[in-house]
């Protein structure tokens, strides 16, 4: 194990058995050692609103695909069909579904039009960290379902070329449904993992959106309060780190790097930016630009790279979103 | 990368696990030179998706080649045009009677909503019912897809 990864754990084990962390996480269903970070980070009373917004379900929220459709139209057209819609004010696309209308979201004719892509809007955020521009040769190293690919083509206007990655043959097939749906043709789906699948080098920019324990999505789904050990968290920020260390390796010198993870854990962001920093004196990090907290720079005691508080989390009590950990590297090679 | 068409090389990726051929139109020499790079192996899908083909099947054109072909209904392709139950109809999978499909003729044709969106493929059929003749406008690949299976 990552001897500062071990280092934490010992101190997330010890708050852990605090009487007044078990009984928190007793109350709302979590397992012990989450609540134990959740308080390291946000203290007392942010822990007690974090896990209170926790139990709200997400309103959901879709992303107009303003390659196809004037977003006022889509807008006007699914207010038609019984659907109330409010714009978000980041990012720009986004809507909040306040009412829905007839049928379900993911069925309408404009969704099967591929008009739109129903996407929470911190994961929505994302792309815009990455900042793709046409003629750019970008990979999405861990691709489906595929809301990401196809924003990156959206906001180029399916003139990057994408290389979207997806190690597991179920999950593919919903990347390529989503990709043709939404009348996208610059991209290749590679079905491999990308710590291993043959990927071309000097990418200008590279998307890890790294499997993750999904502590970010509890408010869609609670078994993740408790499905989740320190050794599954362990196991996870390894490959993480793993996965980042290749993403360095496939992105050319001057090239954009964007880690994310649907996750609250640091283990899983700060942690793994850390070791990277550490490790690969090539790569620093820039702002993101999205409306996000800084990353955590000191957690249990231990002092990570400052350079990491330009790093940024989504947090579902502060902008009613999923959990996302976002951060932006630069690579400049001698 | 340079944007240049060059629409007359087609791909043919044999399916994985299945005994028919996906048939791609990549939209750049780029795409093929990165697509190689990878190795045609590794790939699922890449560029347009023009059709598929297998065996008693001569040639099954795609959703996405749908779309791109109904700028040309006005003028050089087989198209009809269905009315709002008929859209839903079609979407459904279920086969559309002619009074809901505007310009019906058999055979292979390109299924427009009245807003002029590609609903997918389709083909007229006459077709005995109740001991009457009747026109319909069967499915053949319609958007509905992507909810019912997708892939």
């Amino acid at each position: 194990m990552y001897e500062l990864l071990a280092r934490v754990f010992e101190k997330v084990k010890t708050r852990a058995s605090d009487p007044k962390v078990r009984e928190l996480a007793e109350r709302y269903g979590y397992k012990a050692y989450m609540v134990a970070r959740y308080v390291e980070v946000l203290g007392w009373s942010g822990t007690q609103h974090l896990l209170e917004a926790n139990e709200k379900p997400l309103t959901p929220t879709i992303r107009c695909n303003d390659y196809l459709i004037d977003c006022g139209e889509l807008e006007e057209r699914l207010e038609e069909k019984g659907y109330v819609l409010e714009r978000l004010e980041f990012p720009p696309l986004g809507f909040r579904v306040l009412e829905k209308g007839v049928g379900s979201l993911g069925g309408t004719h404009e969704y099967l039009q591929g008009y739109y892509y129903i996407q929470d809007a911190a994961s929505m955020s994302i792309a815009y960290a990455l900042t793709p521009e046409p003629g750019e040769l970008i990979v999405d190293m861990a691709a489906a379902p595929g809301g990401k690919s196809t924003q990156i083509l959206q906001l180029t206007r399916d003139r990057a070329l994408l290389v979207a990655v997806e190690k597991n043959p179920r999950r593919i097939r919903p990347l390529r449904s989503h990709l043709q749906r939404m009348r996208f043709s610059r991209y290749i789906i590679v079905l491999g993992d990308s710590l291993r699948v043959p990927l071309p080098a000097g990418a200008d920019r590279v998307l890890l959106d790294a499997p993750s324990t999904g502590e970010g999505i509890i408010r869609r789904d609670p078994s993740r309060k408790a499905s989740r050990s320190l050794s599954d968290l362990s196991y996870i920020h390894e490959t993480q780190y793993r996965l980042l260390s290749r993403a360095i390796s496939l992105v050319k010198s001057g090239g954009v790097i964007v880690y994310s993870a649907c996750s609250l854990a640091p283990e899983e962001g700060e942690l793994v930016i850390h070791r990277v920093l550490q490790e690969h004196p090539e790569v620093t990090v820039e702002p993101h630009g999205l409306p996000a907290t800084p990353g955590v720079t000191s957690y249990f005691s231990v002092d990570l790279d400052d350079r990491i508080a330009s790093c940024g989390r989504f947090w579902p009590h502060i902008h009613d979103t999923e959990g996302f950990f976002v951060c932006r590297l630069r690579v400049r090679r001698n | 990368m340079g944007e240049q068409d060059i629409g007359n090389v087609i791909i043919a990726l044999g399916a994985r696990g299945g005994d028919y051929v996906e048939v791609y139109a990549p939209p750049s020499r780029e795409l093929l030179k990165v697509a190689v790079k990878i190795g045609v192996d590794n790939i699922y899908s890449m560029g347009l998706y023009v059709g598929m083909m297998a065996p008693g099947i001569w040639f099954k054109p795609s959703l996405p080649l749908a779309h791109k072909l109904a700028p040309l209904c006005k003028s050089k392709a087989k198209c009809v045009e269905v009315d709002e139950a008929g859209e839903r109809f079609f979407l459904y999978g279920r086969s559309v009677l002619s009074e809901r499909v505007s310009g019906w003729k058999p055979g292979l044709v390109l299924v427009l909503n009245t807003r002029g969106e590609a609903l997918g493929w389709g083909r007229g059929t006459i077709t005995n019912i109740g001991g009457v003749k009747r026109r319909l406008l069967e499915p053949v690949w319609d958007l509905g897809w992507y909810l019912r299976r997708g892939g």
